[in-house]
């Protein structure tokens, strides 16, 4: 049962005649009757209790949704917060509460036998009246209830009230209403709010959206126009931003709802508007609203053309500078709440992180494709070298093996001549001859060493691993070199400790190739003195040869350099330009590497050198006993 | 190209050579012939290997690179051949310090280019002592 049936009781109860107005008296009578009853009630009777908390809620429900769940009841009586007037059977106003009063702005006498319902209650109800209409609904139904309605003051204000309608029975007819009203605008607000605070937490759900779904700040800025726009329901916005290094600003994002002029891509001479400079020197968000606060010099071209009326604008800072602007603007006058105003300065300050980091990826990106790009020259070059080292070793092989053929044909021959196989020499023929043989054995030296060194490069040079006596070897370089150490006067000494192994593995050829082209640059670097060979036991697993000369030394700048191919440029001083390319300290140190070996040179100019390799020693895992002309001789290079 | 040159006496040993560069043929006969041998010169495998079914010669001296049938192919049919127990082979080659599995079932092997005298010395050196 609804507060208003109760309150249709008590009156009755009271025995008032709803046709007749109660006096003052009376009405402070029945109010005082009515809370005295319910208080009563409340304590004496348990069931009646229940019933007026129940009814409490019922109402509460109607008239305050959402609010807590507090005794209305006590409320209604204490404070009769709720406008009440008593109706007859008309519909004329017989009664009203203070509250009513107040809320309405009549007063009783003033409405005293008035269709109070058509004066309030704006209502489009044909050709009745609003009372006639809702007076036979009610005579009906008994009860109506409008949880949310307007109801007009007597100064024309809109009133956001819950009313109802009880009609009141005298004798079983029909006798009147009561009408109790009260006014939820307050409750309305909080919707409002409410509403608003979800729209903005949407409405920044979007801005998130589109600041982390892209880094195109072009994209980021239209999205932030676009939903501002919606969301404040303004016509237009945009973003400018400043072009280095003048201070002028381009236009680069706009939202144009009505389809009114496009100003992408203007620029705005920030100096030429009052408004702008302002923003730019104040680094604070601007608003003019009308036309009495906005001037002409305010406004930019496109601003004219669209009619713009009010105008916001707000600085977009980076790092505290003003790097653009937030313009929105309608062609209306608009006003601009505070809760606005915050929300757009909270949009600039995300389109101001926005920018920042576009710029940051931006750099994050040139910076990535620079190195990049120099990486991948890097590689390119790389490449361009690998091959063209490849193809300059595979040009050496081939060049070199080839010329091999015809040098065969022509020191053939040449010793065939020689040997007067093709009759007798005669004059200096046979010096002649002796030359031309001279040079094409330098000649097939070279070839040799291009074909080394080209194979060394190419990784294609293999190694033997087989026993060798080192007695053998040592015969080998006293065979090719003794000839040559005479012919300069030098003595050639080679010392072999009494300890050391008889027999070692490894490439003999290889070694003697080693040694030979060491004791041959010591000889040719010689003039007067000895050239000794040392071979001797380093440690327990390694070995060593050196080689010592009393020649003019190595300038100390050089000595590194001495082991590159073709070095001879580098050091002309050094070698002689009559014999070497330069290649054989290179194919010394390539071999001995590949040998795991190590070659090192100390030299000290005008007193001599000493080229020390030093191989990791490897002995035959049985003693083989060796016929060395056998195993030795085998293979014959003339 | 079967040429028996110089073949006057009746116990002269026999040398087959196989190098398809002429030059080099001609020099190679020459000191070999000089040597005391006759010589007979084919230049490529192919027509060597012909020859080598019906005649066995006392020295065979073989250029490892050679046109239809490799020089080292001729060696491994030679030495599967018992008929050739008593032939001398000097592998001739211009890989200058190359390995080859070949190079051991040779008797010498030569690095061009090869000296006419170290050819002819060589060659003298391997004839067979019955024949010298």
């Amino acid at each position: 049962m609804a507060i208003h049936q109760l309150l249709s009781k008590q009156l009755t109860g009271l025995n008032i005649d709803p046709t007749a107005p109660p006096s003052r008296e009376q009405w402070a009578q029945l109010m005082s009757t009515l809370s005295e009853t319910y208080e009563l009630a409340d304590v004496k009777n348990q069931d009646l209790h229940t019933n007026a908390q129940n009814l409490s809620k019922r109402i509460e429900t109607k008239l305050l949704p959402g609010t807590d769940n507090r005794d209305l009841l006590g409320t209604v009586f204490e404070t009769m917060g709720d406008g009440l007037c008593t109706l007859n059977k008309d519909g004329q106003l017989l009664l009203m509460n203070p509250v009513a009063e107040k809320m309405l702005g009549w007063n009783q006498e003033e409405l005293s036998g008035e269709y109070v319902l058509d004066a309030i209650y704006p209502l489009d109800s044909g050709p009745l009246s609003p009372t006639q209409k809702l007076f036979r609904k009610l005579q009906r139904h008994s009860e109506l209830d409008f949880p949310e309605a307007i109801f007009r003051s007597r100064k024309g204000h809109i009133l956001n009230v819950s009313f109802s309608l009880t009609a009141i029975t005298h004798r079983g007819q029909f006798a009147g209403a009561v009408l109790v009203f009260r006014d939820i605008s307050a409750a309305l607000d909080v919707q409002t709010e409410l509403t608003h605070q979800l729209e903005e937490t949407l409405l920044l759900n979007k801005i998130i959206e589109a600041l982390t779904s892209t880094l195109d700040v072009n994209v980021i800025l239209k999205t932030l126009c676009t939903e501002l726009c919606k969301y404040l329901d303004l016509p237009h916005a945009a973003f400018a931003l400043v072009e280095k290094p003048s201070n002028k600003m381009k236009i680069v994002a706009e939202f144009i709802a009505d389809g009114g002029p496009s100003a992408m891509g203007q620029v705005i001479t920030v100096n030429d508007t009052k408004t702008r400079n302002e923003v730019f020197n104040t680094h604070k968000t601007l608003y003019r609203n009308g036309k009495q606060e906005l001037a002409e010099a305010d406004l930019q071209e496109f601003d004219l053309q669209r009619g713009t009326i009010s105008l916001m604008i707000v600085p977009i800072l980076v790092r505290s500078k003003v790097v653009g602007t937030l313009g929105l603007n309608a062609n209306q006058p608009r006003y601009f709440a505070d809760a606005d105003v915050d929300l757009v300065q909270k949009i600039a300050a995300a389109a101001g992180r926005a920018l920042e980091n576009a710029v940051l990826y931006k750099n994050l990106k040139r910076e990535l494709l620079q190195k990049e790009k120099a990486q991948r020259d890097l590689e390119s070059a790389r490449d361009e070298a690998q091959y063209a080292n490849t193809f300059k070793s595979e040009l050496l092989a081939k060049v070199s093996h080839e010329l091999r053929t015809p040098l065969s044909s022509i020191i053939g021959f040449t010793e065939m001549l020689d040997m007067g196989v093709y009759g007798k020499l005669e004059g200096d023929q046979g010096m002649v001859i002796s030359q031309i043989l001279q040079s094409s054995e330098y000649l097939i030296t070279l070839v040799n060493d291009l074909l080394d060194i080209s194979r060394l490069d190419m990784g294609k040079l293999l190694l033997t691993n087989v026993s060798f006596e080192m007695q053998s070897l040592i015969d080998r370089i006293e065979r090719d070199m003794r000839r040559s150490a005479l012919k300069k006067g030098l003595n050639l000494r080679v010392f072999l400790d009494s300890s050391f192994p008889k027999i070692l593995k490894g490439d003999i050829d290889r070694l003697n190739q080693i040694l030979n082209n060491l004791i041959e640059n010591a000889i040719k670097y010689t003039d007067s003195g000895n050239v000794d060979v040392a071979i001797k036991l380093e440690t327990a697993k390694s070995w060593s040869i050196s080689v010592r000369d009393t020649g003019i030394g190595i300038p100390y700048e050089v000595q590194e350099k001495i082991f590159d191919h073709f070095h001879q440029g580098v050091i002309q001083n050094y070698q002689s330009s009559k014999n070497g390319f330069g290649l054989g300290l290179a194919i010394v140190k390539q071999l001995v590497e590949l040998m795991n070996g190590e070659v090192t040179v100390e030299s000290a100019p005008e007193k001599g050198s000493i080229f020390k390799v030093k191989f990791p020693l490897r002995l035959p895992n049985v003693t083989v006993p060796l016929n060395s002309d056998i195993q030795h001789s085998h293979r014959v290079t003339s | 190209m079967t040429n028996i040159i110089e073949h006057n006496e009746p116990m002269v040993p026999h040398a087959i050579i196989v190098e398809d560069e002429e030059t080099l043929s001609t020099i190679f006969r020459k000191a070999i012939n000089m040597a005391g041998y006759s010589v007979e010169v084919f230049a490529n495998g192919q027509d060597a290997l012909n020859r080598l079914e019906d005649f066995t010669p006392n020295l065979l001296l073989l250029d490892l690179h050679l046109p239809l049938v490799m020089g080292d192919e001729i060696i491994d049919t030679i030495r599967e051949n018992p008929a050739f127990k008593d032939t001398r082979i000097i592998l001739a080659t211009a890989d200058a310090r190359l390995g080859s599995h070949v190079e051991s079932k040779a008797d010498l092997v030569l690095i061009k280019p090869i000296r006419f005298s170290t050819l002819k010395r060589l060659a003298a050196r391997l004839k067979p002592l019955t024949l010298s």
